[in-house]
């Protein structure tokens, strides 16, 4: 294989990349409308902890995240969380989750964390399997979650905006 | 700017400028007649919650307004009222036989209405509606009018608060419509089926520039044509990224040129077809 054959390769993949965030970004706007009387927790940021420095292992968005909360249901955070890159996962997975804390604070951001719903799929369930409701009360570090149900489904099997407001149904019901 | 955009000459300072947008956007709807896409648009623009009608073309029905009585519809950038400020759009649909129809609407790109209370954006601009003497360019008389909320989110929140700072809660939510820049993208494709010549070149220009701006509803996720890979776990994006990659079998981890490779290569699998020309 030529030097530009593989440079060529690697580009398709990037633009495979560049287009999979333009649809992620679209879907969690979407969902804006699913989630009607409930507020973004992070307004418009889907991300963080991306590294500016030119030491990196990477420059890339580990996953994407829209949280909300509802001044109905003090310490419940619901939500989107995707992630392109685990280690332990062959491809990227969405999960829908739903989030109840044991704190009731006012301010949903002292009490949510933007990883919680990766978190809960990864670290602290005792299952991992897709298309499926799993319920648990988590022993996440910091003691902040009461429970959680949440239910994830590899990305790329998801074929419509009805898809993923049913999984909420699904968790929320 | 447009049509610079659809063929990916791209501004990045124009990017996130609503301005830009709603000029580059209703700069060529404006070619447009009263009739067509404009119905199929107000099929897509939301009442608000708890109000009679759930859209502005039901709410026009029963207002007994028919787009098909409007010879014409002009499109007035930044009018200027001295109190009530400085709307991006009003629509002023006229005919004959028929009272003026005026839709002012708002419009946002990544940005929430601006002032609080008694500034509440579109409070003022409701309280522009209801005093249209000195708006420049001037308004015709005796018109119905709508305010249109238009944004890339779901905005009842915002709209909400509107109300309350109105005062006249029930009238103000009557009178309060919201519309995402997405609905236009699919009014556009629909209109653009039933239209001909120069509309629909319009409208398939429109609905191109916002979908090349990711401003189009989630429809699933799109594929390219990435030639077959095998992969088994590459873990690529573990410790190892350019010491220890594990890669597939017919990968052959190697240094390209010898010592001269500056990155770690490998070999992929003979699948992949690489052709001269454009990459789709």
């Amino acid at each position: 294989m030529t030097t530009e054959d593989y440079g060529k390769q690697v580009a398709v993949a990037i633009r495979a990349v560049q287009q999979m965030h333009s649809d992620c970004s679209r879907l969690l706007l979407e969902f804006d409308r699913k989630m009607a009387g409930w507020t973004p927790i992070y307004g418009n940021n889907a991300t963080r902890e991306l590294t500016y420095h030119v030491r990196a292992q990477y420059w890339m968005a580990e996953g994407v995240y829209r949280f909300y909360s509802h001044k109905n249901f003090p310490g419940v955070s619901r939500g989107i969380t995707i992630a392109f890159i685990e280690p332990d996962c062959d491809e990227p997975i969405l999960i829908v989750s739903n989030i109840t804390h044991k704190s009731k604070g006012s301010d949903p951001k002292s009490v949510c964390d933007e990883w919680d719903g990766w978190n809960a799929f990864f670290k602290w369930g005792r299952k991992r399997v897709y298309n499926e409701v799993l319920s648990f009360e988590p022993v996440d570090p910091q003691q902040r979650i009461e429970s959680i149900r949440l239910i994830a489904s590899p990305l790329y099997s998801i074929k419509s905006m009805q898809e993923v407001e049913g999984m909420m149904d699904r968790i929320t019901e | 700017m447009l049509i610079a955009e659809i063929h990916g000459h791209r501004i990045p300072e124009a990017a996130n400028s609503e301005d830009y947008l709603t000029s580059a956007v209703f700069g060529h709807l404006r070619y447009l007649s009263p009739k067509g896409f404009w119905n199929e648009l107000f099929k897509r623009v939301l009442a608000m919650p708890d109000t009679a009608s759930r859209t502005l073309g039901d709410d026009l029905e029963q207002r007994g307004i028919d787009l098909k009585t409007y010879d014409e519809v002009s499109i007035r950038f930044w009018s200027t009222h001295p109190l009530h400020g400085c709307p991006d759009l009003i629509l002023v649909f006229t005919g004959r036989d028929t009272h003026p129809l005026v839709l002012l609407i708002e419009a946002k790109l990544w940005s929430d209405k601006s002032g609080t209370g008694e500034f509440d954006q579109i409070t003022r601009y409701l309280r522009l509606l209801d005093d249209p003497g000195p708006v420049l360019p001037p308004l015709p008389q005796n018109f119905s009018s709508a305010l249109i909320y238009l944004t890339e989110h779901d905005c009842v929140p915002e709209l909400e608060d509107s109300v309350v700072a109105f005062g006249h809660a029930g009238a103000a939510r009557c009178r309060i419509f919201r519309l995402q820049w997405q609905d236009i993208v699919e009014a556009a494709h629909h209109a653009s089926r039933k239209a001909a010549g120069t509309e629909k070149l319009i409208l398939q220009d429109v609905a191109d520039f916002l979908r090349g701006r990711n401003l189009e509803y989630f429809r699933g996720f799109r594929r390219l044509d990435i030639p077959p890979i095998e992969v088994r776990k590459l873990h690529v994006f573990g410790r190892t990224l350019f010491t220890q990659v594990p890669l597939p079998i017919p990968f052959k981890p190697e240094p390209l040129m010898g010592s001269e490779g500056i990155l770690g290569r490998a070999f992929l699998p003979t699948g992949f077809k690489i052709e001269k020309g454009h990459w789709v």
